[in-house]
């Protein structure tokens, strides 16, 4: 019991794939994917993405199940050769880089906006980065573990805060249900499967699984949860501003929450807690993408962590301070979501495919 | 018993059967050294080599006596007040100087070997008799209450279990009373504590397994875990970081808790330090080991979870559903108690948009003419009930009542009068404070109001996200911290059904048919299935 | 270990000294309630025909005005009004700024009155984006129009006025002739989807508001077109089902004496159909109520004929307020603000791609089929008035 070896459970996995998922793409997703279909359809295109999400994920799963107790950055040198196994590592780890400064800049935008206008970027972002760190350096345990904790109180919270926009959920909104044909819905898919990005953290995270088999299971139920939050957060945000007001939002899912008030509560508005809780789960995102990054560089590398942990965050908060304005931001973000896709589907094919091709599968040492 | 005690210079493990000690010396590796004797067959010499140690003492009290009428030089030592004065004359002195005339002689002198023989088997009617080689040893032994008797031309040295000492009686423990429970509560004797353990759990398998702690204090310890139970592992680190320290005197408990925590720097205790035997015996049986130190009422249990520390025992006594509602109080307290004042401060002076207006308005009002910004105030207010805690607790009784009702009623209202503070504030302050009184654990109640501090000055920098920062912070430290091997947060993390029923809900009674998961125990059920 | 504690502290004192770049006490800000927009009178506008289009007036509490404990006796008012003209909301904001020690601070602004000459002649979207980024008004303000001079209805006789004009907005349950709610955000939105609206207007007399009308908005340019009664209101309410509570008057038709009927509640569906070129709607509206008080003096509660009487003079009395109504939107005014735009769109989605342009005009040409039902479920305590021989 006591010496716990660096291994996560198939719950622990699970919530890791979902709490990684839930990000920046959720207060965007409804404008993204309504802007693409032009119907209040939208919901249905996030649920196809997700569903084709999680068949891509099989794959991936797949790919990994052959090296268990290997990342990524091991066992893409063993298919594709060394050189071209750096190299690739060293795009997924820039890729996760990328990703990781993305999500800090979001944050930090969302938080100038609605939260401390005044406060510079950097008084937001070096203790995001700082508490990052702290994380990271305890491992992969304590990072699980704090996923554990957060994720139950933003499914709490949200469900609450959900129900309570019940009172500006206009029906006749989401209505006719495909009145344009499919057409509208397969426009859809695109634009939201860049929201929907997050699976490609199992190309690192699943050498941690402590039952490798469960691999799959882990994937369709880690994917679910965020995309319910997804499907719900659309469905409700549709439902209250329309078709045409979700276009015009900046952040249409907070605006969702603005909309109304409750009197006599001690509480009359609610964004702030969509805001906080939305908060935490960009800090998992974060935190993974930071880890998966500095763990492939000691990997290829071969030497201690902490450098790599240290040396990175001031990289990450250059990069975070990069975009000039928001349009940047997001266009930086869209940018980033083809880049996942890539690791998505693409390149686990690739490697699968060589890799059954060349019969290279991990030996394991029992 | 399973293991017994041998006092030597550098307290250690032993078992006296053997007249070899094993000794961890630094690289780790045992050696065996056999034990030199200390004692002569010269009881003069003997006793001056007691005499120079502890001779200049007034309360050592040495007696010198024939044997009867044999003639044979006796001598016994002891410390006045420590020991049964009355045992002594009759047990000790009348069969010694008495019962002895009548089987041996100034004739018949007895060798050496058949005297001990005598005197083990049917002079002494006491319970407890040793035989001893080592001075270092003795000393001690007549310190802590022995008697040690002397005897020419014997090289040994007996020790004879004298030892009496007024101890409290059993009382109800003070910081941990219960509405419902037992009533019964440690007090200062090792012996009175054990026994309560005992009498608790007559399991054979409870196992005590004894040490000596401090260079200087020599206090007994007794490590309690339930063999078979418990996870071996645990037991050994357990037993591995008592060995490991080393300090002078242990008045309490408190030492070893401070050299066998994980994290000296985390504000959260690791230990859980209690003066219930119900509860330490509820610990044992769900597989966590106890530690129990002579003088002081104050057991302790590792590993422990923060979650341990918002339950009390009574949530088992009572009924499963009063029981788990009061225990979501005490997590909504606990919440209360970090993060309430700092809310209040985020919301007033960065986020006012998100507050009722018509309360906005009421609070603007009453903070009118407040000279500080209110994380100033928050922070004076803050200190101030800390304060007023402390002078209240340290106090004796009424003075202490009387301190609290000065500071809380006549300043608490002079201050609003004079416009110092806001109505608002001191509504806000007196209920983070009675908050924390809701944390049925004092040093976890001490942790969250020190964080409460740390929130309150995040909360002054970066309003309601610094608030999510410090939560952040506060979550990420405590998934890091360990206990004796176990996560601080299980069982809320990782998931583990059969630690939740016993979370923040306490599911009844019957479904709880498995210990805790996190314990990793070798004998999983508590009850049977079929039941 | 050590280390990133050590870190962790640095950082922190780093924020402690250089922070609180947000930070402002709640006493200090001048919270704004109640505002209203006007065009200026002439007078102001002779320098320059550019220049000065805007008059707002803010109603903003702050904590001076607050009566404290010691002096309850005097009546001070507990609100203050601040008027700027200017070119822009942010022009003025920035006027109010030098006049007062802080900023206005709009996050508690809960009613916005727009005078009904400004909304003539200006953009409503223009107007509202304009004061939102200024004052970061919240989604969920309440909008009003004024009939006549919006500062006006922020200078009524009531203890704080603002607070009443959302107090009576709200009292939808106990008034058919009360329009929904208009927010902030749900202006936004229509005017984004270029729909027409109604909005509730207000009018004041001797310091007395009234919530007697409905403005009605034109989508597109969004300016006030029009407006409509009290019973179109209650027509317009029938049509959308939007009633919560109310009284509908009708007259006995065998002894034309006066019948209340309480509204509990009233479901409306309009459900278009397309045939070829032609446009119609079926409209049925079915309404659930109570019998509070008739002036039939032989009428009896307790025989169903009696209800069926009420129950068809309170339907001829819908059909009438749907029929004026219907006659206002469609014939004289020709605006949608009924909702029939909207179940085209759910019914003909593809079709209402080509109608959206010109809907107003279609809407103006369609055939209208009433159906009304009501139905009496109970008549309070007292049944009939004399025991008839």
């Amino acid at each position: 019991m006591i010496k716990q070896k660096d291994q996560i459970t198939t719950a622990q996995a699970i919530v890791y794939i979902s709490s990684h998922m839930t990000a920046m793409g959720i207060l965007t997703l409804p404008r993204v994917v309504t802007s693409a279909t032009q119907t209040p359809d939208g919901w249905l295109s996030v649920l196809i993405s997700g569903l084709l999400l999680i068949l891509f994920s099989m794959v991936l799963i797949k790919l990994c199940q052959r090296f268990p107790e290997e990342t990524f950055y091991q066992f893409s040198q063993k298919i594709i050769g060394k050189w071209f196994g750096i190299l690739l590592s060293l795009v997924l780890i820039i890729y996760f880089l990328l990703l990781g400064a993305f999500e800090v800049r979001g944050m930090a935008e969302v938080t100038h906006l609605y939260l401390l206008p005044r406060t510079p970027f950097m008084a937001t972002v070096v203790p995001f980065i700082c508490l990052g760190v702290y994380l990271i350096v305890g491992g992969i345990n304590p990072i699980a573990r704090l996923f554990d904790i957060l994720l139950p109180p933003t499914i709490l919270v949200f469900l609450i805060v959900i129900l309570l926009s019940l009172k500006t959920f206009e029906i006749n909104n989401l209505r006719p249900i495909l009145g344009m044909g499919v057409l509208p819905v397969v426009k859809g898919i695109q634009p939201t499967a860049l929201s929907l990005t997050g699976i490609e953290s199992m190309l690192v995270v699943f050498s941690f699984m402590k039952e490798p088999h469960k691999g799959i299971k882990a994937a369709t139920i880690g994917i679910s949860i965020p995309l319910f939050f997804y499907i719900m957060t659309t469905i409700f945000t549709i439902a209250s501003l329309g078709v045409a007001g979700v276009q015009t939002k900046t952040w249409p899912v907070l605006s969702l929450f603005r909309q109304f008030e409750y009197t006599g509560i001690i509480f009359e508005r609610f964004e702030t807690f969509i805001l906080a809780i939305w908060i935490l789960q960009i800090f998992t995102t974060f935190v993974t993408c930071y880890y998966i990054a500095v763990l492939g560089l000691s990997q290829l590398f071969q030497t201690k962590i902490k450098p790599f942990i240290f040396g990175l965050a001031p990289i990450l908060y250059l990069i975070a301070l990069s975009p000039k304005n928001i349009n940047d931001v997001f266009h930086f973000g869209n940018l980033l979501g083809y880049f996942g896709l890539l690791f998505i589907l693409p390149i686990p094919l690739m490697l699968l495919l060589i890799a059954i091709w060349r019969g290279k599968k991990h030996v394991s040492a029992s | 018993m399973k293991g017994q005690i041998v006092p030597m210079t550098k307290w250690q493990q032993k078992n006296t059967s053997e007249n070899q000690k094993i000794e961890k010396n630094d690289s780790g590796h045992q050696s065996i050294i056999s034990k030199p004797n200390d004692f002569t067959t010269d009881i003069h010499v003997n006793l001056n080599q007691i005499k120079q140690a502890i001779g200049h003492n007034t309360d050592v009290i040495f007696r010198s006596f024939l044997l009867g009428s044999t003639g044979i030089e006796a001598s016994i030592v002891y410390v006045d007040g420590l020991v049964d004065k009355k045992l002594i004359q009759d047990q000790i002195l009348k069969s010694m100087i008495y019962d002895l005339a009548g089987i041996f002689s100034r004739e018949t002198l007895p060798t050496p070997d058949h005297l001990k023989d005598w005197i083990n088997n049917q002079v002494i009617a006491l319970s407890e008799i040793k035989e001893e080689k080592s001075l270092d040893s003795t000393i001690i032994s007549i310190l802590s209450g022995s008697t040690a008797l002397l005897i020419n031309n014997i090289d040994i040295i007996f020790l004879l279990g004298t030892v009496s000492f007024k101890s409290r009686s059993i009382e109800e423990p003070i910081t941990e009373s219960l509405v419902r429970g037992p009533r019964e509560g440690f007090n200062e004797n090792l012996a009175d504590n054990r026994a309560l353990l005992r009498k608790g759990l007559p399991d054979p398998s409870l196992t005590m397994v004894e040490y000596e702690v401090g260079q200087r204090s020599k206090k007994k310890l007794l490590l309690l875990y339930l063999e078979g139970l418990t996870n071996p592992d645990l037991i050994s680190i357990t037993k591995d970081r008592i060995e490991k320290f080393d300090l002078d005197i242990a008045l309490e408990s408190g030492y070893i808790e401070q050299f066998i925590q994980d994290d000296h720097l985390s504000p959260f205790p690791q230990v859980q330090s209690t003066e219930r035997p119900d509860r330490v015996i509820a610990a044992l049986t769900e597989g966590r080991v106890a530690i129990l130190l002579d003088g002081t009422p104050f057991a302790l249990i590792v590993p422990v979870t923060f979650s341990m520390f918002l339950q009390s025992p009574e949530d088992y006594y009572e009924r499963w559903i009063p029981g788990s509602l009061i225990r979501i109080l005490r997590y909504l307290a606990a919440f209360a108690t970090v993060f309430l004042p700092s809310i209040y401060i985020s919301f007033i002076s960065f986020h006012q948009g998100l507050i009722p207006t018509k309360l906005a308005i009421s609070i603007a009002a009453t903070r009118e003419g407040v000279p500080f910004p209110s994380v100033i105030e928050a922070l004076l207010m803050e200190t101030a009930i800390e304060v007023l805690r402390e002078a209240g607790l340290r106090l004796p009784r009424p003075v202490g009542q009387t301190v609290g009702l000065v500071g809380g009623l006549v300043v608490g209202e002079a201050a609003v009068k004079a416009g110092i503070v806001s109505p608002i504030m001191v509504i806000i302050v007196a209920i983070t404070a009675i908050s924390s009184f809701a944390i049925p654990q004092y040093g976890a109640g001490i942790a969250l109001r020190m964080l409460r501090f740390g929130s309150m000055l995040c909360a002054a920098i970066w309003g309601l996200y610094g608030v999510i920062l410090f939560f952040i912070l506060l979550a990420i430290h405590l998934c890091k911290l360990k206990s004796f091997g176990v996560p601080y947060v299980s069982p809320a993390a990782p998931y583990s059904i059969s630690g939740w029923k016993d979370f923040i809900v306490r599911f009844p009674l019957m479904t709880m048919k498995n210990r805790p998961q996190m314990m990793h125990v070798l004998d999983d059920k508590r009850q049977k299935d079929d039941v | 270990m050590c280390l990133h504690h050590k870190l962790f502290l640095i950082c922190l004192l780093f924020f402690i000294l250089t922070g609180c770049w947000d930070s402002h006490d709640i006493e200090e800000l001048y919270m704004e309630i109640g505002a209203a927009l006007d065009k200026p009178k002439t007078s102001t506008l002779r320098r320059n025909k550019e220049q000065n289009q805007i008059k707002l007036t803010l109603q903003n509490i702050s904590p001076t005005q607050l009566p404290s404990e010691s002096d309850q006796g005097n009546k001070k008012k507990k609100y203050q009004n601040l008027t700027g003209v200017g070119d822009s909301v942010l022009e003025i904001f920035r006027e109010f700024s030098l006049k007062n020690d802080s900023p206005p601070y709009g996050q508690h602004l809960k009613v916005l009155v727009i005078g009904e000459e400004l909304l003539k002649e200006k953009n409503l979207q223009i107007l509202l984006s304009l004061f939102n980024r200024s004052l970061e008004v919240r989604d969920s303000c309440i909008l009003l129009v004024a009939k006549g001079e919006a500062a006006k209805t922020l200078k009524i006789s009531t203890d704080i006025p603002a607070f009443t004009l959302i107090g009576i907005g709200e009292n939808e349950s106990h008034s058919a002739n009360l329009l929904p709610i208009t927010t902030n955000g749900k202006a936004t939105r229509s005017m984004a989807n270029d729909e027409n609206m109604a909005i509730q207007s207000v009018s004041t007399k001797n310091g007395k508001i009234k919530f007697n009308s409905a403005a009605l908005i034109k989508g597109g340019v969004n300016r006030l077109v029009g407006y409509l009664d009290e019973d179109e209101v209650k027509g317009l309410n029938m049509l959308t089902g939007d009633i919560k509570g109310g009284i509908l008057k009708g007259k006995d038709p065998k002894t034309k004496g006066l019948i209340a009927y309480n509204i509990s509640s009233v479901k409306s569906s309009i459900t278009p159909y397309i045939e070829g070129n032609h446009l119609s709607f079926d409209i049925s509206i079915k309404s659930v109520g109570r019998l509070n008080e008739d002036g039939v003096h032989a009428g009896n509660a307790f025989s169903n004929k009696f209800i069926h009487r009420t129950e068809l003079a309170i339907k001829e009395e819908t059909e009438r307020l749907l029929n004026q109504t219907l006659t206002r939107l469609q014939k004289q005014q020709k605006l949608d603000v009924a909702g029939f735009g909207e179940q085209v769109r759910i019914h003909y989605p593809k079709q209402w791609n080509h109608l959206k342009r010109n809907w107003d005009k279609y809407f103006s040409e369609a055939s209208i089929k009433l159906n009304v039902s009501i139905t009496v479920e109970d008549y309070m305590v007292k049944g009939k008035k004399e025991i008839s021989q």
